[in-house]
């Protein structure tokens, strides 16, 4: 109540006020939670926007607060702000439109709790759980997947702590890798104490002779050495990484911060544990709905895999409706994505009122990432050409088929990529090309090059011309050649490098790889990928994949990045 | 005889859009030269033991519902796919006139072409809604302004909820229903260039005005000595896009001596349901001004005349666009010069036709337009060149007549 005193003598007062408050500011799992008020005879509405000044959509509920119109007087709204986003609290501003027509825009900063590591449950820093009564530490949490368990946590050692180590019942520890760093959350709590907090967190993969089978937190416990004595410490939480593999794989990943050169030295620690998350070698089920009849021979097979937004379907088949030659193709959609089997269902259904084209949709029972799920959709095509295609591609170019195809049919032509546009007609793909990123020296990944270019910037001389590396957003592929390099590699988690290692593979066994400038469709670039949960751990599947793909072709991409 | 159905997203007699009246005029038009026309009029509510369709005199209902406004598309495709298409089938039209496709969803389209594959399909155009999420307004959501592009990256602003490719999936998917359509029709010249400039196909619009029922032109009002023309009137409904706010502001700019001798009547409703922002500001105008202005309520068709003929000018003051406002005909019919904002379809129809235009959102333009207007030789003026004609009758009845025979348009 004072604090709403203090505000209203100074909303009140003669300096021009603000007129607004913010109480709060909270990261969520995704984004940012903004509590505070506007006074609604200055303010209109409020709102976040990105650094560039465009809006970040976000749900506000407004929420009445008689305690700020009784302390001021004045017509006051109070407002509880949700949006999802992966910027950091720095990239982004809170933006109050004013009646006058005028925009407050303020920079935010975090207030409030300590921020908690950016894993789903972990805890906020809770220094009643310690491991002694002299020294403080907390083990938020630990998950476990086969003979490997993971613990994240931290522990006011100053980073001295010897032979840590995580106990278990019934299974001997084999190996043990740790990482330690500084946790500026614990920093931060501990500001006012002398304490060495360097060095605080602590990431521990273990691995063991047999099977893990952790009923509860208790049958786990950490031992280490510090100053000659032996401590011992607990956890809150276990996992069973069996289940959840997206939840889990936060879990793992949040915390290990890739761009330092010692914890990116350790990436083979987290390699094995999410392998056993993303196995390949579980088949999952697959159910097929057949919508019309395809033509008994196509010529072309398209293979689109779902995730996230099956609405793409809606406008791929009206756009397929009236521009494709229903004799030519067939249509083969495969939903990676078990929640949404009614939804899609239900939408199939619809779809196949409103168009004649036909169709068939592949459900699979379980979620396995784009390579796989085309790998299984490539299973049912009957075309001896495929076409791969995102479900967020919509063509451009009249005769976009005929075109892929009549190169595809040359004998030493491999995969047919084409342009790829934004929706304001830059470019979004003309080719890839291996490039380091300065953040992870050694490492080569997929760069797009002229990516966002008007297309008049970008102009072409030769239709078809060799080109290596493409996404697999659009490509046409014998499906003899794709079947010879065995598919998609499996390795590869939630979809990355696999379309590039896939490319290099064709090219091994002597095709070569053309794109088709004359060949423009549109890709909305990450519409689908985007639905998963933003944030570091995404980032850093990325990275594991591109060392997995760095170490399997390191001699080709070296002599490729040379030649550039 | 050549067979015609009608599609509309209301019956005129229950829902007075532009949109309704227009394909109601058009409809009668054409059952008096001897067409045989069905008439299907979307409806809300449920109709008797849940049937798809129902009655109003001649006219069939059509009770069904849109459920994504975002597409403009509807999951209700058994009343579209099954039982409407039963019904087309059943009458078996040469020409198949739709005049919206709201409430019943854009797959209206697919729908009349599998229930008849040889009939022409003709659409009319009649506002901005297939390319603005804004009710089809072409305004910026929150800040009023005039828009002159739909691109992806703008409307993303105004909806910050769907990203630009929604916006992109949304134009193409609407693009795609629109292939069905043999020809559009569109009332105004500044609506056609605006859907060609978007993505239909520049040879398949036609530009045809809306017709009307005849009106019998009304005498200018008799004046007093020395008196001048300033009654006026504002015909329409009172919501934050046709501007009354501004004429009323206006109003209150004019010279004392001139508002002295100005009434203004407001012909028309909806002040009831507005926001509490506008409801308060128009509020606020009427307070100043409240001893010149009339609120007369709203009107049926058949008062239109009379009530049209008390005033010297009608004033049209939209802060959007407009297509082609029907009380523009109206007024030009019955010889009521007009004064309205300089663009899009009120610039079209008033310039140098039918009365003076003033800079669109400015009441102090208005007012000096005003001043001007009172005028009794500037009121003759325009009163003279009013013509009580309908060209638009002629170009229906043969753009029609082609249609059923196949022929060129």
């Amino acid at each position: 109540m004072n604090k709403i005193k203090n505000v209203a003598k100074r909303l009140l007062g003669k300096e021009s006020p603000k007129p607004y408050v913010i109480d709060s500011v909270a990261r969520t799992s995704s984004g940012y939670c903004i509590v505070g008020w506007y006074a609604t005879n200055s303010v209109k509405r409020v709102g976040i926007i990105e650094q560039a000044g465009s809006p970040i959509a976000s749900d506000v509920t407004n929420i009445e607060r008689p305690d700020v119109v009784a302390a001021t007087g004045k017509a006051a709204k109070g407002f509880q702000l949700v949006c999802n986003t992966s910027l950091d609290i720095s990239e982004i501003q809170f933006v109050a439109s004013c009646t006058d027509g005028n925009d407050i825009k303020v920079a935010l900063t975090l207030r409030g709790e300590i921020q908690p590591v950016k894993g789903i449950d972990s805890t906020t820093i809770d220094f009643d759980k310690v491991a002694s009564s002299d020294t403080k530490g907390s083990f938020e949490y630990a998950l476990f997947i086969d003979n490997y368990l993971y613990v994240a946590g931290w522990l006011l050692d100053g980073g001295k702590a010897q032979r840590l180590e995580a106990n278990v019942k019934k299974a001997k520890l084999i190996d043990t890798t740790i990482i330690r760093y500084t946790r500026q959350d614990v920093v931060n709590a501990f500001a006012s104490e002398k304490t060495n907090t360097i060095n605080s967190g602590l990431l521990l993969v273990a691995k063991y002779d047999s099977t893990l089978l952790l009923n509860s937190a208790k049958e786990l416990t950490l031992t280490f050495e510090l100053e000659g004595e032996n401590k011992e410490i607990s956890t809150h939480q276990v996992f069973n990484a069996k289940k959840e593999p997206m939840i889990n794989a936060q879990r793992l990943l949040n915390a290990w911060q890739a761009h330092s050169p010692s914890q990116l030295a350790k990436a083979d620690m987290f390699i094995p544990i999410l392998d056993k998350m993303y196995s390949a070698n579980i088949k999952p089920s697959v159910r097929r709905l057949d919508f019309g009849t395809a033509p008994s021979t196509p010529k072309v097979s398209m293979v689109i895999p779902l995730y996230g937004r099956i609405d793409f379907m809606r406008y791929q088949l009206s756009n397929f409706e009236r521009f494709l030659d229903k004799t030519l193709v067939e249509v083969i959609y495969v939903l990676d994505d078990p929640k949404l089997v009614n939804e899609t269902t239900k939408l199939a259904r619809e779809m196949s009122q409103i168009v004649t084209m036909p169709f068939s949709v592949l459900m699979l029972g379980k979620n396995v990432g784009f390579g796989r799920a085309n790998n299984i959709g490539v299973e049912h095509a009957k075309g001896d050409t495929l076409l791969l295609l995102n479900s967020d591609i919509l063509p451009k170019t009249h005769q976009w088929l005929e075109k892929l195809l009549e190169s595809a049919e040359k004998d030493d032509v491999g995969i047919v990529g084409s342009r790829l546009l934004f929706e304001d007609e830059t470019l979004q793909h003309d080719g890839m090309a291996p490039m380091t990123v300065s953040e992870y020296p050694g490492l080569l990944f997929n760069d797009h090059p002229r990516k966002g270019w008007p297309l008049q910037l970008a102009p072409f001389t030769e239709n078809e011309s060799p080109c290596t590396l493409l996404t697999a957003a659009c490509w046409m592929i014998k499906k003899s050649d794709f079947e010879a390099v065995g598919g998609f590699d499996p390795m590869y988690i939630l979809g990355d490098f696999e379309d590039s290692d896939l490319c290099l593979k064709i090219e091994e066994i002597g095709k070569t790889n053309v794109i088709r400038r004359d060949v423009e469709l549109y890709h909305l670039e990450r519409q689908s990928q985007n639905l998963v949960e933003p944030g570091r751990w995404k980032h850093n599947i990325t990275v594991i994949n591109a060392i997995k793909y760095n170490k399997k072709w390191k001699s080709k991409l070296s002599a490729m990045e040379e030649k550039l | 005889m050549k067979k015609i159905i009608f599609i509309s997203h209301g019956h005129p007699e229950l829902s007075k859009g532009g949109a309704e009246v227009a394909s109601w005029n058009l409809y009668k038009l054409l059952k008096e030269q001897g067409y045989n026309c069905l008439y299907i009029a979307r409806t809300d509510g449920a109709s008797h033991g849940g049937s798809t369709f129902s009655s109003r005199g001649e006219e069939v209902l059509f009770h069904t519902g849109m459920s994504d406004w975002f597409n403009l598309s509807t999951s209700h495709l058994k009343p579209l796919f099954t039982d409407l298409n039963e019904l087309i089938a059943q009458f078996s039209p040469d020409v198949v006139h739709l005049h919206h496709y709201a409430h019943m969803g854009i797959e209206l389209f697919p729908a009349i072409r599998k229930a008849a594959p040889k009939a022409k399909i003709v659409f009319t155009l009649h506002e901005f809604m297939a390319m603005c999420m804004h009710n089809g307004q072409m305004v910026k959501r929150e800040t009023l302004k005039l828009c002159n592009k739909a691109l992806p990256a703008d409307c993303h602003k105004c909806f910050p909820s769907h990203s630009p490719g929604d916006f992109f999936l949304r134009k193409n998917y609407v693009l795609d229903q629109f292939s069905y359509v043999d020809e559009f029709v569109s009332p105004s010249d500044f609506l056609a260039k605006r859907y060609v400039e978007w993505g239909l196909p520049a040879e398949k619009v036609h530009v045809i005005e809306n017709v009307l029922p005849n009106l019998e032109p009304a005498k200018p009002r008799v004046l007093n000595h020395g008196e001048k023309r300033t009654k006026l009137a504002f015909f329409g409904q009172v919501n934050p896009y046709k501007g009354l706010d501004i004429l009323l502001k206006a109003i209150s700019l004019l010279p004392e001596e001139v508002k002295e001798q100005i009434q203004l009547d407001i012909h028309g409703a909806n002040l009831d349901i507005q926001t509490s922002e506008f409801k308060e500001k128009v509020e606020a105008l009427l307070d100043d001004v409240a001893d010149i202005v009339d609120l007369r309520g709203p009107y049926e068709s058949e008062q239109l005349p009379s009530r049209m003929a008390e005033c010297d000018w009608v004033v049209i003051p939209s802060i959007w666009w407009e297509n082609s406002p029907v009380v523009i005909q109206e007024a030009i019919h019955l010889g009521r010069p007009l004064i309205g904002s300089n663009i899009g379809g009120m610039k079209e129809k008033i310039d140098g036709i039918a009365g003076l235009t003033f800079e669109a959102r400015s009441a102090a333009s208005l007012a000096s337009t005003i001043v001007k207007a009172i005028e009794p030789e500037v009121f003759d003026y325009w009163h003279a060149k009013l013509a009580n004609e309908q060209p638009a009758i002629d170009q229906h009845l043969k753009f029609i007549n082609q249609l059923c025979n196949n022929q060129e348009v």
